[in-house]
């Protein structure tokens, strides 16, 4: 809709999300068992990345775990093994894909451990790519339902919390998004340390857009329960919180550009701004499907950035994109802005 | 018995929620020859014991009728009575041992009681050594094991195999479902396929198989079929060692595999075309765990039916025709294996 409305191209965006509707119905074909039955039961086989996106592209990576909420059971090791095996035999992965993904995950640390030194970076990162890009084949049940277990914790356990359904920003909340994008940010510092520079720019120009959409998803959605809050029923029978988590539940659902895509509609903001945002975007997201260019960016050392065209067109593009992000987040007009003023600053 | 004749139905519960008479009719159009008449909820119980008699059951081979998990209404001795009826027919009652009250009530039932084994939310006879005391109280009674129950109190199967070896001589029936951690049943998954393949071989062939698998009409023969398959899983792992054999995953070791075992076929003079001496010989491999039952190809075979047998015996041809295709100079080599 906001595509129609100012008149935008965004080829490649409309190219990424067809790609992730076909990738998906790939995986679900290769992964789900006949009849649609679950390949276990209390666990879904969970994708991240570009794919929970929408945004898919050819050389896309596939991110994916085993998500287990239930009581233990040896078959889910077998059951990670089987979609293991189904994913190199598939060559949908390689062999020695490890790290972060491609593992079995557990729900109770992702619920209970939030904050503290029990909550690893590893922890914090599947904790907020479940609530902000996930998306799952086959049964989808367990993940649906570590998504509002972690919802649960974050407005339950928040000490500013009321009873009144108040629209108050859920700080708990809104500081783990924070927290979870600067981690992102220093993560990268690190990678770059630890991996002598390997695929900088890449990671760069992923930092620049994608981690930073999810990061404005996640913003937008602290702040939606300020700006779109539902209206309890007129004998407040309904409890606030359970009000505020299908809220968050519902708005999270989409993929990170609908939610900015949605919120720009809403917020009447200028054609001149979305096209900003969003032809930056498609740009980025073309670059990263053309097979060149992305192989220049996974080679491209630091040293040889400030030669290469290729880097500092994307580089333009960021600064295109974050400027749209400033002119609609900062204009001193708008309700948002207060909501940025006040929340995201100090 | 061949395993492929194992009996199968469904509860009507399963089929159709309260409405037992269309349940019926879909496992009738179904061919099933076992059916469990559930009475889960208790007002389900009088309707059922009423129509009982007007209910024609002919087509069935085995038939039982599932008691109220939970009394409110009605009370333990209305319950015995409006069963008394399915008694004189002959029709066993699978009873949850937590309804029991008054166990004298009971005993009357003799045999056709199937005490079966509760689910992780009951705070007892959910194990082997809890159900020992029920069945103490009531030698007769005969058991109905609950596999999806067994598996979420025990998911390495350990617990059901010891109620089958402490019960086996009871067992007179079998209730197979997905049971998640929250105990709602589903469909069965691949996980619980698996961990039910595990104790099969412990389960009697005459043993009838009831799905408590809530499903629709449309998905009946396809829960049918994977249910089949992991009661009997004996097809496919004899496909798999096969396989390990002609169509070994690993690239580089396929040729070394097939050519090794082309070689012992030579030193033993077997041919190919001998399809059952060729299976014997097959390496028996895979990962198997401590305590689990090794069954060789030979074990494997002979928990085959005809139909099965044909079936695997297809199935291997091809395989030696790709490799005969694959490894042209294979058949020259082992002219004899391949004649």
């Amino acid at each position: 809709m906001l595509q129609q409305k100012v008149n935008g191209e965004w080829k490649s965006i409309d190219k990424a999300i067809a790609t992730a509707e076909d990738k998906l119905s790939v995986l679900t074909r290769l992964l789900v068992p006949p009849g649609n039955r679950p390949i276990a039961e209390d666990a879904s086989v969970v994708f991240f990345g570009s794919l929970a996106r929408g945004e898919c592209t050819s050389k896309s990576d596939l991110d994916w775990i085993v998500l287990i909420d239930g009581q233990v059971d040896e078959q889910h090791y077998r059951t990670f093994q089987t979609v293991r095996k189904s994913l190199i035999e598939a060559q949908e992965i390689r062999p020695g894909n490890t790290g972060l993904f491609g593992g079995m995950a557990f729900s109770h640390d992702i619920v209970h451990r939030i904050g503290g030194e029990d909550d690893t970076n590893r922890n914090l990162t599947l904790r907020m790519l479940l609530l902000l890009e996930s998306t799952s084949v086959g049964d989808d049940a367990a993940r649906k339902r570590v998504v509002r277990a972690i919802l649960r914790r974050y407005l339950a356990d928040d000490p500013s919390w009321t009873r009144k359904s108040d629209g108050k920003i859920r700080r708990f909340l809104f500081n783990d998004s924070v927290r979870f994008w600067r981690t992102m940010a220093v993560d990268f510092a690190d990678k770059f340390h630890d991996q002598a520079g390997e695929k900088w720019a890449l990671r760069n120009t992923k930092l620049r857009f994608s981690r930073k959409l999810i990061f404005l998803a996640s913003v937008l959605a602290c702040f939606s329960w300020h700006l779109h809050r539902p209206k309890q029923d007129s004998g407040e029978r309904e409890q606030p919180i359970d009000l505020a988590q299908a809220h968050f539940d519902d708005y999270l659902s989409r993929p990170p550009l609908d939610i900015v895509a949605d919120e720009l509609l809403l917020g009447g903001i200028s054609d001149h701004i979305c096209n900003k945002i969003f032809a930056s975007y498609n740009e980025f997201l073309s670059i990263i499907d053309d097979s060149v260019s992305r192989e220049e960016l996974v080679e491209l050392p630091r040293e040889l950035a400030e030669k290469s065209k290729l880097f500092q067109r994307i580089r333009e593009l960021s600064h295109i994109f974050h400027q749209g992000l400033l002119e609609w987040l900062f204009n001193t007009e708008s309700e948002i802005f207060k909501l940025v003023r006040d929340y995201a600053l100090l | 018995m061949p395993s492929c004749d194992r009996k199968f139905g469904f509860s009507t519960g399963a089929i159709a929620k309260g409405d037992f008479e269309l349940a019926i009719e879909v496992i009738k159009r179904a061919g099933l020859a076992v059916v469990e008449l559930s009475a889960l909820r208790e007002y389900e119980l009088p309707k059922l014991m009423g129509a009982l008699s007007n209910l024609d059951l002919s087509s069935f081979e085995y038939v039982s009728i599932h008691a109220p998990s939970r009394l409110s209404e009605l009370s333990e001795r209305d319950v015995v009575q409006l069963l008394g009826g399915a008694i004189k027919k002959e029709i066993p009652i699978v009873l949850h041992p937590d309804t029991i009250e008054d166990p004298a009530e009971w005993c009357k039932f003799g045999s056709f009681l199937l005490i079966e084994n509760l689910d992780k939310r009951n705070s007892a006879f959910r194990t082997t050594r809890e159900l020992h005391e029920v069945f103490a109280r009531f030698p007769d009674a005969q058991f109905c094991l609950d596999v999806a129950h067994a598996r979420q109190v025990d998911p390495t199967m350990g617990e059901a195999t010891q109620m089958l070896r402490a019960f086996g001589s009871r067992l007179r029936q079998v209730h197979a479902s997905g049971l998640n951690s929250n105990s709602t049943h589903g469909p069965l998954s691949s996980a619980a396929s698996w961990a039910f393949s595990q104790i099969s071989h412990l389960i009697p062939q005459d043993v009838p198989i009831i799905l408590e698998s809530p499903v629709s009409e449309q998905a009946l023969g396809e829960e049918l079929s994977f249910a089949r398959r992991a009661f009997s899983p004996w097809l496919q792992r004899l496909r798999a060692e096969i396989d390990d054999v002609f169509d070994l995953k690993v690239a580089g070791f396929r040729h070394q595999q097939i050519t090794s075992f082309l070689c012992l076929l030579h030193e033993t003079g077997t041919k190919l075309s001998d399809f059952e001496h060729v299976i014997r010989q097959l390496p028996t491999g895979g990962a198997y765990k401590t305590g689990d039952m090794f069954l060789s190809t030979v074990d494997l075979l002979q928990r085959l039916s005809d139909t099965e047998r044909a079936d695997l015996q297809e199935y291997f041809l091809d395989r030696v025709s790709k490799v005969a295709k694959h490894f042209p100079e294979l058949p020259k080599q082992f002219k004899q294996q391949f004649s």
